[in-house]
């Protein structure tokens, strides 16, 4: 007839839920199929369990959320390598490369050696120590950048994996940790303004 | 507006005589309580109906609650004249099948049905509850993570009886989101 039955609250009531429709019902204490009830008369009766306490809410709930400040937490973490460059000049770094390169390799486009002269001229340098300049600065960056960027794809795919939202913050903070580790072994520790432990 | 008039014991006494005043008075006194007669006694609110649980649905509030809270918060309230019992019929789930939500019915505060881990999918939860007159029923629903991403969902709150019609002294509807 009944099935399910559990005390559901401090007095001990007991709510039951009928097998024909499903329909929970509740049986107050002193009526006598409470007692019938509590006698387990009518099945089992699991006891009653106080509700837990609530848990702390995890400090990002979602994936989205989680994601957000691994990409805010980059861009904070590179902010030293870029040297406050505009975007726009940031764009151009590629192009500049490989006109850096062909400006010494003494054969470089129009285009390419306006590209070096014409900044070479406002900054008063020689412009094959400007292409020297660029090159060397390219390589460290190029080398943090695609480290980052596996970085980043990495903790993506680990934080995609998370089942427990109070995971993703100490997911983050690994990552964190292990972005540290690979700025230093790249040589890149003081670039990237981190101081290296003493040994 | 019929006068309401007493009818005492000692006339209705065994050998009392039946004359036209007394039943004038009991053909009387009935319309004169209808019709709200201040000499009369009043009609009690236990009195105003009284219901049996069915499944027939006579009152359904189709909105949808989307409050969350990490403790319990009663979403859907009711007032009842009258006395019985009414089938309190509500559907609901949860955002997140890692962090569900629990729901219950509360009578004057005292839990008289609860369920524990409800999942993403809505599910009719009912339970038959017994009243009296003033008797406050209420839907109640609490979320495990105080998130938006994890909260519960509540709707088309339902009294159910064999088709009489409750009275409802009051409704309150608590929407959240």
């Amino acid at each position: 007839m009944f099935q399910n039955l559990k005390i559901v609250n401090p007095l001990g009531g007991i709510q039951a839920e009928r097998i024909d429709d499903g329909v929970s019902v509740y049986f107050a204490p002193g009526e006598l199929v409470h007692d019938l009830a509590l006698a387990g008369t009518l099945g089992p009766v699991a006891p009653y369990v106080p509700p837990p306490p609530p848990e702390k809410a995890p400090t990002y709930a979602t994936e989205a959320e989680a994601v957000a400040a691994m990409v805010a937490w980059i861009e904070e973490f590179t902010d030293p390598l870029i040297g406050g460059t505009p975007e726009e000049e940031r764009l151009s770094w590629p192009v500049k490369e490989v006109a850096a390169r062909a400006y010494l390799g003494g054969a470089p486009s129009d285009d390419e050696r306006a590209m070096i002269e014409g900044e070479a001229a406002v900054t008063g340098e020689d412009a094959a120590e400007l292409a020297e300049l660029i090159l060397a600065k390219a390589a460290p960056y190029r080398a943090a950048v695609s480290a980052l960027a596996g970085l980043r794809r990495k903790v993506a795919a680990a934080l995609a994996a998370v089942t427990d939202p109070h995971q993703y913050e100490p997911t983050l903070l690994a990552a964190k940790e292990e972005a540290r580790a690979l700025a230093v072994s790249l040589g890149l520790g003081a670039a990237f303004g981190i101081e290296e432990a003493a040994e | 507006m019929t006068d309401f008039n007493e009818i005492l014991d000692s006339e209705i006494d065994p050998g009392s005589p039946l004359n036209t005043s007394l039943f004038s008075r009991l053909a009387r006194n009935p319309l004169a309580i209808a019709e709200g007669d201040v000499s009369a006694p009043p009609i009690r609110a236990q009195a105003m109906t009284r219901v049996a649980a069915g499944s027939v649905p006579v009152r359904t509030d189709p909105r949808t609650s989307e409050y969350y809270s990490t403790s319990w918060t009663a979403v859907y309230s009711w007032v009842l004249y009258g006395s019985g019992v009414v089938r309190v019929s509500v559907e609901s789930k949860g955002s997140n099948n890692t962090y569900k939500p629990n729901f219950r019915i509360t009578k004057n505060g005292v839990v008289v049905a609860l369920w524990e881990g409800a999942l993403t999918a809505y599910e009719v939860r009912e339970a038959d509850v017994s009243f009296v007159a003033g008797d406050l029923l209420q839907w109640e629903q609490i979320t495990t993570l105080g998130n938006a991403a994890y909260k519960p969902y509540s709707r088309n709150f339902t009294l159910k009886t064999a088709g009489e019609l409750p009275l409802v002294a009051e409704a309150i509807f608590e929407p959240g989101a």
